[in-house]
């Protein structure tokens, strides 16, 4: 059997534990769950952004033998509340011109590259923080409600453009609380409460 | 005393504080609330400083090097202690005064050494007429500064966390994602002392040579000592700063670069 793309074992964060998760390369695990009960915390965790117990694997590679700005790029978390840290939209990227197809399949406007960060709308600042991931070109993205601050059409949009990402083999871990998007977009469908991750049947 | 036509008496000093009961006079007939508080900060220094001259004359009667290092401990001490007081979000337990404290002992006693071994060289060179003056003006100066840039890297990491955050996960590396807030806490700590040189001399004539001439000293020769002083101080409070930031900008973080807030201490009070 061949290696999972990232897994975690026996993993407790701040909001508890354990956690065991595989999920295999090219798939689309969601996570729903009540707020509260640490799925934000569980992909902090797996992008070692705060301190946590327990084992995560990367192709077999465990997290602390690997440098953490290294790990990170591989797995990219895309949080809910995007930062910004510059003052317009380009220099929060490495190349923003040659995201043009991107930004348009986002139903954003090119020009929007050239904007001061303040012009942006909560939708706007949402799909360029994930497409701001997307470019680091990591094996694993990490999506905590990606589509939260979205209209349905833009949300419709963000989940196909993502999809597409996903067919040339990106690995997808989603948090959502909405349960038909999780059954549209995922492979597999794990609820995460107090009692622990479960997986659920998809529908 | 140089020159003796100048002798200042108590009367004198009890005149010099004609002023601030003319204030509290004027407080209390405009309802300021103010009076109390002056006349309470007055008194404070009139007692503290005489305490002081009194141990001053003491420690430079007896001149032994235990009683100096005592001193100088001391001070060091409640500068810590001081400058931690005024740190809003210091380092939880131990740190919040080992880091501001090691900063300030090490960037004081050096420069102090530096100064006691080179341009002062007085017998026997812990002599503690020199020491402790030199000592207590460069503390003042650093406790100042090492409670700005702390606070400002802290309350900066607090309130920035979303975007310092938002640039780890793009794979940056934890010095690249603080240096903004790294650059503003260290500048923001030397602000008062670049402004301090920059006005000396043109709108300000600073205490301390102020003190000299009127004891008789020449201008030429107090401004000397009052360079010497400025320069001193501020390499000391350069030093002190960049130590003290960058101390708590590493723990800030861990061995896995990650922006470890939970190292703060809580909101004081």
């Amino acid at each position: 059997m061949s290696v999972p793309r990232l897994r975690c074992e026996n993993v407790y964060t701040a909001a508890g534990g354990p956690l065991t998760l595989t999920v295999l390369a090219g798939e689309c695990v969601a996570i729903r769950g009540p707020s509260g009960v640490g799925k934000s915390l569980l992909l902090r965790a797996l992008a070692d952004l705060d301190p946590h117990r327990g084992d995560i694997f990367l192709d077999g590679l465990p997290q602390t033998d690997c440098p953490p700005h290294v790990w990170r790029r591989q797995v990219a978390y895309v949080p809910a509340a995007a930062g910004w840290w510059a003052e317009t939209v380009t220099e929060h990227f490495t190349d923003f011109a040659a995201l043009s197809g991107d930004v348009r399949a986002l139903g954003l406007t090119t020009e929007c590259g050239a904007w001061p960060v303040a012009r942006l709308s909560s939708g706007e600042r949402q799909r360029l923080s994930v497409l701001r991931a997307v470019e680091l070109n990591a094996p694993v993205l990490l999506l905590d409600e990606p589509t939260a601050n979205l209209d349905p059409e833009s949300a419709l949009a963000v989940e196909n453009w993502l999809m597409a990402h996903k067919a040339v083999g990106s690995t997808l871990i989603w948090v959502t609380h909405d349960a038909s998007q999780a059954a549209r977009v995922a492979d597999r469908v794990f609820v995460l409460d107090h009692t622990g991750l479960r997986e659920v049947p998809r529908g | 005393m140089a020159d003796p036509s100048l002798h200042l008496t108590y009367g004198d000093l009890a005149l010099a504080s004609l002023l601030l009961l003319l204030h509290a006079g004027l407080s209390i007939r405009f309802q300021l609330n103010l009076a109390k508080p002056l006349l309470i900060a007055a008194v404070r220094m009139v007692v503290q400083l005489s305490l002081l001259a009194v141990v001053l004359q003491w420690l430079f009667d007896t001149e032994s090097a235990l009683a100096t290092a005592l001193t100088v401990l001391i001070m060091l001490g409640f500068a810590a202690w001081e400058t931690w007081r005024r740190i809003a979000r210091p380092l939880a337990g131990r740190n919040g005064y080992l880091v501001p404290g090691g900063a300030i002992a090490v960037a004081g006693l050096t420069t102090l050494g530096f100064a006691l071994v080179t341009q002062l060289s007085p017998k026997p060179w812990y002599a503690p007429r020199y020491a402790v003056p030199i000592l207590g003006m460069i503390l003042g100066s650093v406790m100042n500064a090492v409670a700005l840039g702390i606070d400002n890297l802290t309350q900066n990491a607090l309130r920035e966390r979303v975007n310092i955050e938002a640039q780890l996960v793009l794979g940056r590396r934890f010095a690249e994602a603080m240096r903004t807030h790294l650059q503003r806490a260290m500048r923001t700590a030397l602000l008062p002392t670049l402004n301090l040189m920059a006005a000396t001399g043109l709108v300000m004539i600073p205490g301390m040579m102020t003190g000299q001439i009127l004891t008789g000293s020449s201008p030429q020769e107090a401004i000397k000592y009052q360079m010497m002083i400025i320069l001193l101080v501020a390499g000391a409070t350069a030093l002190a700063v960049f130590l003290a930031v960058m101390g708590t900008m590493r723990l800030l973080t861990d061995e896995r670069e990650r922006l470890r807030l939970d190292r703060l201490a809580g909101e004081k009070k």
